[in-house]
């Protein structure tokens, strides 16, 4: 079936992209640039640059939120197939994927990774089960982008060969937060670029193939699962709350809760807190219990002074247990705004030896008070 | 099953509230291990208490010190018959050396100084041991969890608005989770 959607030429295609792209990356590492990686031309520069303080709120921003509305819009209800590159720029280094996209009006979309090969030694593809970096936009989101940041119509561009108009995302400080390149004709998001605060590209989602109409979605796979069904709302979440659970109202870095959910497993309960500032998302799983003393498939990792575990398959997967609960994030967001979210929550005091020296030798000495 | 580990040393000292006391002592009820730990921890600290009493008994650290020879410390540090209570050889070229005479241990037959200095070097690391392992972060007992992130990123994904596609399964992969 996938075979018939992709042809192989095509996804040979994708995987030279995808290794260009990388390299290019790493080229760019190794040089110390301080460019944004991948950002050439145009793009490049205008990460470089800082808008004035006072961003223009006129015709501008006005077309710029009309533009971003209607592509949340043309997310659910444009028909259409295509193949979308994604590439991150992370404190593991680079990853990049292929990612299959199909569409229908009004359902969710489905997204297959496709294997690729890559002689960039730089490069790690995305597993079968991992869909990030897709380009989505919904109301929700858009939402919260208005919140944080100001959207501004920048002009005229092209993507995947198709006529676009860009959108530019800015945050309060002057910064360039992000960039979208909107289908002229259905408006979907035809790539997207992410920047941290130091104008640095952190990662890159672009169509390398977009047919829309539903003439490419006769052999669509089935889906793989649905949500999960118990949604929490502002009641259960006060109640989880009184029960000790920790749950956040927020992260750092304007990241507010926009959706919870819980599931029963085998192994207890567990909560999903979803989080996003418009941009980055970061899912949060919580569950009581404890990480058993060997963690197969993770990795031992220091985060601004925290002990943590990090997916060896993916630095954007990250867990840790304190005060008996599992903390698990999952991420799609700039390193620093994983970080920041890390330290917030709660972690177990680091405990030297002194400290328990003295903690042991007070408890021996209450011990040893008659009067105790 | 969980036990008890550092909250035993809470139990004991009834540092633990009515929940958590009551979840103790249901474990104590089941679980032998943690019962003899108990017990000697009781023992332990019944032990340290008696120390806490036998201190203040003048009388035998009197005779204590008596036995230890400490006696002749104390002439030596103020009288003209002192003399060195550990063993030791001459030491040239140092005043009163020729006093220090090899021997003179084995001729009294008290350790007096070995054995002070011995007692006390076993009791503080004794107490030290004893301070480390009492001094250990006390967690509440909670089941071993390791995380199902495929299935959390699944659960990612469809927050998203994406539904992966299935993968083909694998021998050993977790059962996805059912909402209640």
């Amino acid at each position: 079936m996938t075979g018939r959607l992709l042809s192989p030429w095509r996804i040979a295609s994708a995987a030279v992209v995808v290794g260009l792209l990388a390299a290019g990356a790493v080229t760019a590492g190794l040089a110390g640039s301080k460019a944004a990686p991948g950002g050439t031309g145009r793009a490049g520069q205008a990460a470089r640059q800082r808008r004035p303080q006072v961003v223009q709120q006129g015709a501008s921003a006005r077309a710029g939120l009309r533009l971003m509305a209607e592509a949340a819009a043309a997310c659910k209800t444009v028909a259409y197939y295509g193949v979308q590159v994604a590439i991150r720029w992370g404190r593991g280094g680079t990853s990049a994927s292929v990612v299959q996209i199909w569409h229908r009006p009004g359902s969710t979309a489905l997204a297959q990774a496709a294997s690729t090969e890559s002689g960039s030694p730089a490069s790690a593809l995305g597993t079968p089960q991992d869909a990030a970096g897709i380009i989505g936009l919904s109301p929700q989101l858009l939402s919260l982008m208005r919140t944080n940041y100001v959207i501004s119509y920048s002009g005229a561009g092209t993507a995947d060969d198709r006529p676009a108009q860009v959108v530019e995302v800015w945050r309060a400080d002057g910064s360039l937060a992000a960039r979208f390149w909107l289908d002229a004709s259905t408006k979907l998001p035809l790539r997207r670029e992410l920047f941290d605060s130091s104008a640095r590209m952190t990662s890159e989602d672009a169509f390398i193939s977009l047919h829309v109409g539903e003439s490419r979605l006769a052999g669509m796979p089935p889906a793989s699962a649905r949500a999960w069904a118990g949604e929490l709302r502002r009641g259960s979440l006060a109640a989880l709350r009184s029960a000790g659970w920790p749950v956040p109202r927020a992260l750092p870095g304007g990241l507010s809760l926009f959706s919870a959910s819980r599931a029963s497993t085998p192994a207890g309960t567990v909560v999903d807190l979803s989080y996003s500032d418009g941009l980055s998302v970061i899912s949060l799983f919580l569950q009581r219990g404890q990480l058993p003393r060997s963690l197969a498939g993770w990795k031992p990792e220091e985060m601004q002074g925290r002990d943590v575990y990090a997916s060896d398959s993916d630095d954007q997967s990250i867990t840790w247990s304190a005060h008996g609960f599992v903390y698990t994030m999952i991420a799609d967001a700039p390193d620093a705004t994983v970080a920041a979210a890390v330290s917030r929550l709660p972690h177990d005091p680091d405990t030297d030896f002194w400290q328990r020296m003295e903690r042991g030798f007070r408890r021996l000495a209450s011990w040893a008070n008659p009067f105790g | 099953m969980t036990h008890l580990g550092q909250r035993l040393s809470a139990l004991i000292d009834e540092e633990l509230d009515g929940a958590e006391r009551d979840r103790a002592l249901s474990h104590l009820a089941r679980c032998e291990s943690c019962r003899a730990e108990v017990s000697a921890l009781r023992v332990l600290k019944r032990r340290m208490n008696a120390l806490g009493e036998t201190a203040a008994d003048a009388e035998l650290t009197g005779r204590l010190i008596g036995l230890a020879g400490l006696a002749g410390l104390g002439s030596m540090s103020g009288g003209p018959e002192a003399r060195a209570p550990w063993p030791s050889a001459s030491w040239p070229g140092l005043p009163g050396s020729d006093r220090m005479t090899a021997g003179s241990w084995h001729e009294t037959g008290r350790p007096g100084w070995h054995v002070l200095g011995g007692s006390l070097a076993v009791l503080l690391a004794g107490l030290g041991t004893a301070a480390f392992l009492m001094g250990g972060e006390q967690q509440a007992p909670a089941p071993r969890i390791t995380p199902a992130v495929d299935t959390y990123m699944l659960q990612n994904d469809l927050v998203n608005g994406v539904v992966p596609v299935a993968p083909a399964p694998h021998p050993g992969d977790k059962p996805a989770p059912h909402g209640p």
